[in-house]
This record gives structure tokens, C-alpha cells and sequence, in this order.
């Protein structure tokens, strides 16, 4: 019976839109490309001996393991099989450096994703659904909009000190008016929807349709922005540490390598290429994923 | 004999404020209905109908009130109430079907969670179990097919007339004194129809709750009213028995409705229209709001609204002609 009831509960909705999302070719690539790369992270220490942090005196600005094939014999010589992604100027393993950089581009980029969709979905919720709310809320998100975003979080930073917790929270605030926009618009619409007047003419209270009613409504909305939301916050947070305002070296992040590669340019482009890659691809599968699903989520659903 | 009423509403007066005018869509309408009554109002699209029913529950939109009036269920003023006192009260005490069985079902939430979801606000010791079994008996009561399956499944995999009976068990299943029904049946095919209509009349029966039913289908009417009141222009023209206005239909304009309906016995099979259409609220109509379509309006009728005139015991009709009041 357990079950049963269970199976009442839970929306069948998810996991169809799942089995569609794999029929997607390119949505399929995006979404395991990211998640070997969440295990790869994940899964740093077993991946790599080095700690991001431990420098080898001995071998500084090694080449990856294509330096192999390099013409020119010193760099060659200094090939290490330890040392796949090579070394920089301090002798920090570059394959460590990126995934536990990783961990903190992917665990900022979602943290911050997270709580600007917490008070961007109840702020959005409550402009929708109460009238007198609406205007103030909603002006106030515009205020929020009218910084261009990356400003804003510079503005917020400079204000509290330049700190992982801060840039997270600078992100999450500069992520606020796109949810609290997409799902007030959603809910404005939901708000008409005669199934709201049916379940209010059964005696439902405003608090539970929006949360029951209303709220199951906007998550496909809500499932679309965010995650093209955590592309965007993954390229803010590595703009911040690119700029020396997001995570404080010498902890790495892929916006601080870059950072730290760019000047030996001309030595190691590797340094800067395979952080930059990394930047790329990930936010391209992103975007991607949440384009398909938005096609996938967004005019369906209704039936 | 003299009959427990469930709904008496009392001068209802709703208005709807537009550009910052206040526009009267009904203008004083009284009415009851008595336990174990069907009460069906009728009228053309626009003459304020459902605004009377949306008054009743006190779900009107954002910018329509209740001006003035009373709406009195079981004996308790309801005009007043605080939005959470209403709450208890709809659903609990009454309930509402509506037109569009389509839409009134939530798309994302399966039919079980949102039956038990009702009953369990409803009855707040009820585990989810046996909200569940009651769920079920409500459904097999309305004559749904193999209800436990349908508790798992999700509004779009019912059929419309499935929805409405959906609705029905749903709202049945708060048992409440008043049921109202805003044009339950206009969005199912004629089969469905009078299977939802009889379902109706059982439902009336068993809880011995009263019905008010809106509708514009004269034939659904003669089918299910006890009672009829006849609105227009957010006017009460004419109330009576489904036999006196069927039979006797006293106001031009009930009479205009009963020969708009083709006679399927005649020949010519001809469709009468009451010509010209409902007076704009915004520049309403001096005197009878009836007059500028009426073919027997006097000269009285473009100045002075007429009264309600008892013409026989329970039948009123609102015309300057009736009851021998001529000018």
C-alpha cells in the first residue's frame, strides 16, 4: 500500500521528460559529458596523487604529456608521466589544480544557482500570484537588473571582501530577478488557469495552492532556467577569480588559473587553454541541456 | 409543504469597478433554494449568471464586489466573512462544478492526490490511506470505471465526461449542503450529458443538498429544474416552477427564449432569435432593460423599472404587462 501511495504523490512528469531528453543526440553528449566531469571531480583524489596545492621545485612549466612530440628537446626532457596536464610556474600539477579547481567552479556554480532560485522562485511566486506584492517586488528586481550582472557582483564583492563565500553570494544575488521574472510570468498565468479557481471553490487555501498547485506548475520553467542559470554562474565565478575578486588564491579555480596562465602566455599556453577548455565545455553543455529541455518542457506538459 | 432552505440570497447587488467606474452587473437579485431543490437560472451569455454564482462563493475577480445584499447558507451571513472563514466554508459547506471539465483538473497532479489532497484538508484525521479508500467509493458512486486506476493516472489521460465526474466525485466528497453547478454539462456531448445530469439528480437526493444550476440549454432545464429564475441584464425577470414557465411563461423575454429553441416536431424547423443583444453594462438602459427588444413594450417601459408582480402562488414575472397592470 506503501508504495501506492507513493506512486500518487510523484509526477510521472520528470522522468517522461528525461526519456525524451535522451532521444536528443546532442542533449544525451551534453548531459554525460558533465556528468563524468561531476565524477571526475568528485573523484579528484583517486584521480590524481598531487594536492593542488603541492608544488615540485624540480619540475616547473612541465608540458602535458603531448611534450612528448614536441620538437624542441627541452621540453621533452621534462615530461612527466605524473604530471599529465604538466606543471606551472610553481611546480603545481595541473591535473589537480583543474579538478579541485573544478570542485569549486561546479560547487560555487550551484550553490549560487541554488539559493538565487530559493528566493528568486518565492519572490517570482508571491509578485505572481499577489497583486499589491507585485509592484514592489517586481521594481525591485529590476533594480537588481539594471547592473550589468558582472558588476553587480564586483559591487557586492568590493562591499563584503573578496571570499569564496562572498562571490557565491554575490552570484546568487545577480541570479535572483532572472527566476523571480520567469516564474512570476509563469504564475500569472497559472494564476487564471481554471483548475486554481476549482481547487479554491473546495475550500484550499492561498498557501496551498501555491505550493501545491502552483508551484508543480512553474517546475518545468524553473528546471530550464536554472540550468542554463548554472552556465552563467560558472562563468561569473570564474570571472571573479580571473579578476582577484572571486576565490582567493591560492586555492585554484578555473577563472584564478587562467588567471595565473596568462603570464607565461608564451612559455605554456597550455596553462591557460586547459582551464579555458574547461570554462567552455562545461558551460556549453549547460546551455545546451537547457536549451533541449526547455524545447522538451516548455510548451508540453499541458497535456 | 415549507422546506429547509439551504441558499437564500437577499437584494445581491455585485458590481464590477472599470477604468475606476463602478459598473452594476446585478442589480438586486434575491432568490432561495430549499433542500432537495434544483433551482436552474437562466439567461443569455452575459446577463450575469455566473457572476451570481461567483458572488455566492465569494470568488469573483479582483476587480468585481458584492455591493450590497445578503447571501445566507444554512442561516449564516456569509457576505463579511474573512477570506479564511470562506475557505472552511467552501468546499466544506459548498461546492462548485464548472463549465470547462478540460481545465478544472490540475495537469501535473494524478487524480488520487488530488481527491485525498481535498478530503484530508477536509477531514484532518484521515490517514492517506483512508482517504484514499474514500476517494475510491466516491469515484465508483459517480460511476467512474476501474477507479483505482484512475487514482494513479493524470487529467489528460481521462476523457472530458471522466473530468467532470472527477469533479463531481471531488466536490461530493465534501458532502456539502449547497452544490453549484455553472454550466456542468455545455462542454460534454449529449450521451454524456444526460448521464452527468442524472448523476446530479442523485446526488441531490442522497445528501439532500440543494442545487443551484446555470445554464443556457432550456432542454437541460426541463430536464432537472424544480424551480427556474430567469435573469437579464443582471435583473431577476421572471421565477417560478419549471412547469409555469414552461408552460406559462409570463415576461417577454422568457417567452423570446422559449421560442428561440427550434421545435424538432415542426416542419420549417426555423430558429427564432430575440433580436438585438444585452444591454452594455457601461450604458445601461433606462427603465426595463428589456425594452429596446421587446415588441410589446409601452411607453412605461423606457422610464420605469418594472416590479416583480406575483401573477400566480410562487410564479413573479417583472413586466409592466403582466397581472393586468397595463398603462
Amino acid at each position: 500500500m506503501t508504495s501506492q501511495a507513493t506512486s500518487i504523490k510523484h509526477p510521472g512528469a520528470v522522468s517522461a521528460a528525461f526519456q525524451k531528453l535522451l532521444k536528443n543526440k546532442l542533449a544525451t553528449v551534453c548531459f554525460f559529458v558533465l556528468i563524468v566531469l561531476i565524477i571526475l571531480v568528485a573523484a579528484a583524489p583517486l584521480v590524481t596523487p598531487y594536492l593542488p596545492e603541492d608544488t615540485d621545485v624540480t619540475s616547473r612549466l612541465a608540458p602535458g604529456f603531448w611534450g612528448k612530440w614536441s620538437k624542441n628537446p627541452a621540453d621533452v626532457m621534462k615530461v612527466k608521466a605524473d604530471h599529465p596536464l604538466g606543471t606551472d610556474h610553481l611546480g603545481r600539477d595541473m591535473l589537480s589544480r583543474l579538478l579541485y579547481g573544478g570542485r569549486t567552479s561546479l560547487l560555487v556554480g550551484l550553490v549560487s544557482t541554488g539559493m538565487g532560485l530559493f528566493w528568486g522562485v518565492i519572490f517570482g511566486m508571491l509578485a505572481g500570484f499577489y497583486k499589491r506584492l507585485d509592484n514592489i517586488i517586481m521594481r525591485f528586481m529590476d533594480l537588481l537588473f539594471t547592473f550589468p550582472g558582472i558588476l553587480l557582483a564586483m559591487l557586492i564583492v568590493a562591499m563584503l571582501g573578496a571570499s569564496t563565500f562572498n562571490s557565491t553570494l554575490a552570484i546568487s544575488i545577480w541570479s535572483i530577478p532572472s527566476f523571480a521574472r520567469m516564474v512570476r510570468s509563469r504564475v500569472l498565468q497559472i494564476r487564471e488557469e481554471d483548475y486554481v479557481m476549482a481547487v479554491r471553490s473546495l475550500g484550499a487555501s492561498d498557501w496551498r495552492i501555491l505550493f501545491h498547485h502552483v508551484f508543480h506548475n512553474t517546475l518545468p520553467i524553473i528546471i530550464v532556467v536554472a540550468t542554463m542559470r548554472m552556465g552563467s554562474s560558472l562563468i561569473s565565478i570564474s570571472t571573479l577569480s580571473y579578476l582577484g575578486m572571486g576565490v582567493p588564491a591560492p586555492a585554484p579555480e578555473w577563472g584564478g588559473l587562467i588567471a595565473t596562465g596568462k603570464n607565461y602566455l608564451w612559455q605554456r599556453p597550455s596553462l591557460i587553454v586547459i582551464p579555458g577548455l574547461a570554462v567552455v565545455i562545461t558551460v556549453i553543455c549547460f546551455n545546451i541541456l537547457g536549451d533541449k529541455l526547455r524545447d522538451i518542457l516548455d510548451p508540453s506538459l499541458k497535456d | 409543504m415549507p422546506q429547509t432552505k439551504v441558499l437564500q440570497v437577499n437584494n445581491l447587488v455585485t458590481a464590477f469597478r472599470i477604468n475606476k467606474q463602478e459598473y452594476p452587473v446585478l442589480n438586486g437579485i434575491s432568490f432561495d433554494v430549499a433542500q432537495n431543490e434544483t433551482l436552474c437560472v437562466v439567461g443569455e451569455s452575459g446577463c450575469g449568471k455566473s457572476v451570481m454564482t461567483l458572488s455566492v462563493m465569494q470568488l469573483l475577480p479582483a476587480n468585481g464586489s458584492v455591493k450590497s445584499g445578503s447571501i445566507k447558507l444554512d442561516g449564516q451571513e456569509l457576505l463579511g466573512l474573512r477570506e479564511n472563514e470562506m475557505g472552511q466554508i467552501r468546499g466544506n459547506k459548498m461546492g462548485m462544478i464548472f463549465q470547462e471539465p478540460m481545465t478544472c483538473l490540475n495537469p501535473l497532479l494524478t487524480i488520487g492526490y488530488q481527491m485525498t489532497e481535498g478530503l484530508r484538508r477536509h477531514d484532518k484525521g484521515l490517514s492517506k490511506k483512508e482517504a484514499e479508500a474514500a476517494a475510491l467509493s466516491y469515484l465508483n458512486q459517480v460511476g467512474v470505471s476501474n477507479p483505482e486506476a484512475r487514482l494513479r493516472q493524470y487529467p489528460f489521460q481521462l476523457s472530458g465526461g471522466l473530468r467532470q465526474r472527477v469533479m463531481i466525485a471531488m466536490m461530493m466528497s465534501m458532502r456539502p449542503r449547497l452544490l453549484i453547478a455553472d454550466e456542468p454539462t455545455t462542454a460534454l456531448d449529449v450521451t454524456i450529458q444526460k448521464q452527468v445530469l442524472l448523476l446530479l439528480a442523485k446526488l441531490k437526493r442522497t445528501m439532500n443538498a440543494g442545487i443551484l444550476f446555470i445554464t443556457h440549454d432550456l432542454g437541460v432545464v426541463a430536464e432537472i429544474a424544480d424551480r427556474v429564475i430567469v435573469l437579464y441584464a443582471g435583473r431577476k425577470v421572471e421565477e417560478g416552477t419549471v412547469r409555469q414557465i414552461f408552460e406559462n411563461p409570463q415576461h417577454p423575454y422568457t417567452r423570446g427564449l422559449m421560442a428561440a429553441v427550434p421545435n424538432i416536431a415542426e416542419d420549417t424547423f426555423e430558429i427564432r432569435p430575440i433580436p438585438g443583444s444585452l444591454p452594455n453594462i457601461m450604458e445601461p438602459v433606462g427603465g426595463c432593460s428589456f425594452h429596446p427588444r421587446c415588441k410589446e413594450a409601452i411607453a412605461r417601459c423606457k422610464s420605469v423599472i418594472p416590479p416583480l408582480i406575483e401573477t400566480s402562488p410562487g410564479h413573479m414575472a417583472a413586466c409592466h404587462l403582466v397581472g393586468g397592470q397595463t398603462a
